[in-house]
């Protein structure tokens, strides 16, 4: 009788942490995510054409899963490659760089994220990404760094493409201070950052965004060259550049999102004073940001934005942004 | 000392029953509740609950849901036709539920695709997105169990409609989102591609000249090197599971060669022996394999998309580059002129573009070949899907350069 009860208990022992048997997916090797973008090659023919280049290609044929943010052909032009040309002489490193930012390991459905700001995801190379799931009037908004995915969770035997309305540019700074130092429009500011003792500042583990004058924006404001800014007090320095940057990270995009029907909000800047946000809309039916401080005459416009930093987002704006004094 | 025995036994029995137990504690929830108005049905709840009588009987019939269970597929992307459709089509509710299970389980198949494709995702990209059905068959000449012929459909937004296979099937905005997938309903039925390229070419009279040049091409390749099979053309236009993908011609006919100076076979003859010998294969200054051509399909390659077999752009599977451009693409997606479609490697083929420039004439497609100042030629019948692809027919003359 008690071989029977032992007996028993070791089976139910064994048992006890079966899982039930899965139905096995549905893994024909033809509908992996290498043949989903062959299917639709007449939209991401510039996407493969980096796939190919770069190797991935035969990364996404694997087992998986994966998701792969495939920036459309447009998406492509808008980036900055007129032709598949432009693509076939980019740098392979830049080309790798930006392919290996848009494979993420394992199926990301994003829409089923919180519905959250900037929420912290890794690619499969293991480079950060902030992915935004946001309702504006009718429309559930997703965005990875600021920018739209346009079709979502297409599927594939191997993993899922999400569909970019730009191509992501790679993370390649550590800090925004890295940002500012590695961007040519911006080597007046560095000086500046450097002279009023800031620069250690945005190169620390807190997250910053900076709204920052390009050299064009600081020569209009009347710091035209580097020895102008070196004579310039570092406390008069600081107190400018506090008002263009605040902790945080915001994509353009997260202002749009956030903007009520007045189409107008309020951005506290580091040093507490706020400036106007505006959001405009553009005659190719997209919409845009204009920023204003309380000194400024005419509202300035970003010309790069969302440049990513591992401590935040770089926008590059017009105009330096001015307090009343 | 058994008493002990049992003791531990069952001590470590209760460990072991309640090691994969997991109870998470939650925190209780905080703020006041969201009303949930996300689809809140099953696909085959919402054809229930829909006017898709006949096509939800057919779907419960067919037992597809069980067959999509068993394979592991939780989410579809239906195109669901109409009862008008469907009755038009020959399938009365009398049909449906005398047919057989196999005959309703290809009609179903062939409307669904794994995965699903929401209607907002066709809906920001210009141009169509290939959806890749359920439907596969072992039926058609050439293709068997082993190596089955895959049905697709190809959807998309233009203007404000719905197309599929370059036909308006309804108007745009009418998906349903279920749990499991999205139903797109449809006001036709879309006519399953019966035969291939090559049969549908040469049983329509108006293109013997064309054939004629494909021919005289092929038995010149054929004389330069009977062992190379890769730039025939004809092969490539038949349904084979190795030659045939899925590719896009815009076929000539006879009067559009007339037009362009070819007046007669005898032309095509003479123009066609211009070049003799054909060459062997060689490397360019550039590395790249080359592979002459005749010097009639010099003018005719770009006509298919520069498919050319095995030699050329081909898919993962080795099959021609799955390139279907309908009207909607050709009209709606701007990158299409010029696209690049295939990688060109050292040692192997060249990079091969599409060598045709597409632009929109009042909502319907005109081409001309790329960077000829040549006033773009319309297509005379559009649209006519086959088993291996596409045809487009052009009559107002070549692509030449």
């Amino acid at each position: 009788m008690k071989k029977v009860l032992y007996t028993g208990m070791l089976l139910a022992a064994l048992t006890a942490c079966n899982k039930k048997d899965e139905v096995q997916p549905d893994n024909n090797g033809n509908n992996r995510i290498n043949f989903v973008i062959a299917d639709n090659l007449f939209n991401f023919s510039y996407f493969n054409t980096a796939l190919e280049r770069t190797g991935y290609l035969k990364k996404l044929a694997g087992e998986g899963p994966f998701t792969v943010l495939v920036p459309d052909n447009i998406a492509f032009n808008r980036s900055g490659y007129g032709n598949h040309d432009a693509l076939l002489t980019e740098s392979l490193s830049i080309l790798n760089n930006m392919v290996s930012y848009h494979i993420l390991g394992g199926k990301w459905e994003f829409n089923k994220l919180p519905f959250s700001f900037n929420q912290e995801i890794r690619t499969d190379a293991g480079a950060r990404m902030f992915v935004t799931r946001w309702v504006k009037n009718a429309d559930t908004i997703l965005m990875i760094n600021g920018t739209r995915i346009t079709a979502r969770n297409l599927p594939a035997s191997n993993g899922l493409i999400q569909v970019m309305s730009e191509v992501l540019p790679p993370l390649v700074n550590k800090t925004v201070s890295d940002a500012v130092a590695a961007d040519t429009s911006l080597t007046l500011l560095n000086v500046a950052l450097q002279q009023s003792g800031m620069k250690e500042q945005l190169a620390s583990d807190e997250v910053y965004t900076l709204m920052v004058p390009s050299n064009r924006a600081l020569r209009a404001a009347g710091y035209g060259s580097i020895d102008k800014i070196n004579a310039e007090d570092p406390a008069v320095l600081r107190r400018l550049l506090s008002y263009t940057m605040f902790k945080g990270r915001k994509f353009v995009y997260d202002y749009i999102l956030t903007t009520s029907s007045t189409n107008q909000s309020e951005q506290a800047m580091l040093n507490g004073n706020n400036i106007i946000i505006k959001v405009i809309s553009k005659s190719d039916g997209t919409q845009d940001i204009t920023l204003k401080g309380t000194g400024n005459a005419q509202p300035a416009n970003i010309v790069k934005r969302n440049v990513l930093a591992g401590n935040g987002v770089l926008h590059v704006v017009d105009a330096l942004l001015k307090e009343n004094q | 000392m058994p008493g002990k025995l049992l003791w531990c036994g069952l001590s470590a029995l209760i460990l072991c029953m309640s090691a994969c137990r997991r109870q998470d504690i939650e925190p209780d929830p905080v703020g006041e509740p969201v009303s949930f108005n996300g689809p809140d049905k099953t696909v085959e709840q919402l054809l229930e609950k829909s006017s898709h009588t006949l096509f939800y009987t057919a779907w419960k019939r067919s037992g597809i849901s069980e067959a999509l269970k068993r394979k592991g597929i939780n989410a579809v992307t239906v195109l669901a036709p109409a009862d008008k459709a469907l009755q038009a089509g020959g399938w009365t509710m009398d049909r449906i539920n005398k047919a057989t299970v196999a005959d309703l389980d290809s009609l179903v198949r062939y409307y669904t695709s794994s995965g699903r494709i929401e209607q907002t995702s066709l809906a920001l990209r210009p141009g169509n997105y290939a959806l890749k059905t359920l439907l596969l068959s072992a039926s058609i000449p050439n293709f068997d169990e082993s190596n089955p012929y895959q049905y697709y459909m190809y959807a998309g937004r233009h203007n404000d409609s719905l197309y599929v296979n370059g036909k308006g099937v309804n108007k745009w905005g009418l998906a349903m989102e279920a749990t499991n997938g999205t139903i797109y309903p449809i006001e036709q039925l879309i006519p399953k591609p019966e035969t291939d390229m090559l049969t549908w070419l040469q049983a329509d009279g108006r293109f013997t000249f064309y054939l004629e040049a494909m021919r005289i091409s092929d038995s010149l390749y054929t004389d330069a090197s009977w062992w190379d099979q890769q730039r025939q053309n004809l092969p490539l236009l038949s349904a084979m599971p190795m030659t045939g993908g899925s590719f896009t011609v815009f076929a000539p006919t006879n009067n559009a060669f007339i037009k362009s100076g070819f007046t007669s076979v005898e032309d095509i003859r003479q123009y066609a022996m211009r070049a003799l010998p054909i060459g062997e294969p060689y490397s360019d200054e550039n590395g790249y394999y080359v592979y002459p051509v005749s010097p009639m399909d010099s003018i005719l390659l770009p006509h298919r998309m520069d498919q050319t077999g095995g030699n050329g752009p081909i898919s993962p599977d080795r099959k021609p580059l799955p390139l279907l451009f309908f009207n909607n693409d050709m009209t709606d997606n701007k990158m299409l002129s010029g696209m690049m479609i295939w990688l060109g490697n050292i040692g192997q083929g060249p990079n091969v573009y599409v060598r045709i420039e597409f632009s929109n004439s009042n909502g319907q497609a005109a081409i001309r070949r790329l960077h000829s100042t040549h006033t773009p030629i319309p297509l005379a019948e559009k649209n006519i899907m086959l088993l291996n692809g596409l045809i487009h027919v052009v009559d107002e003359g070549l692509l030449v350069p």
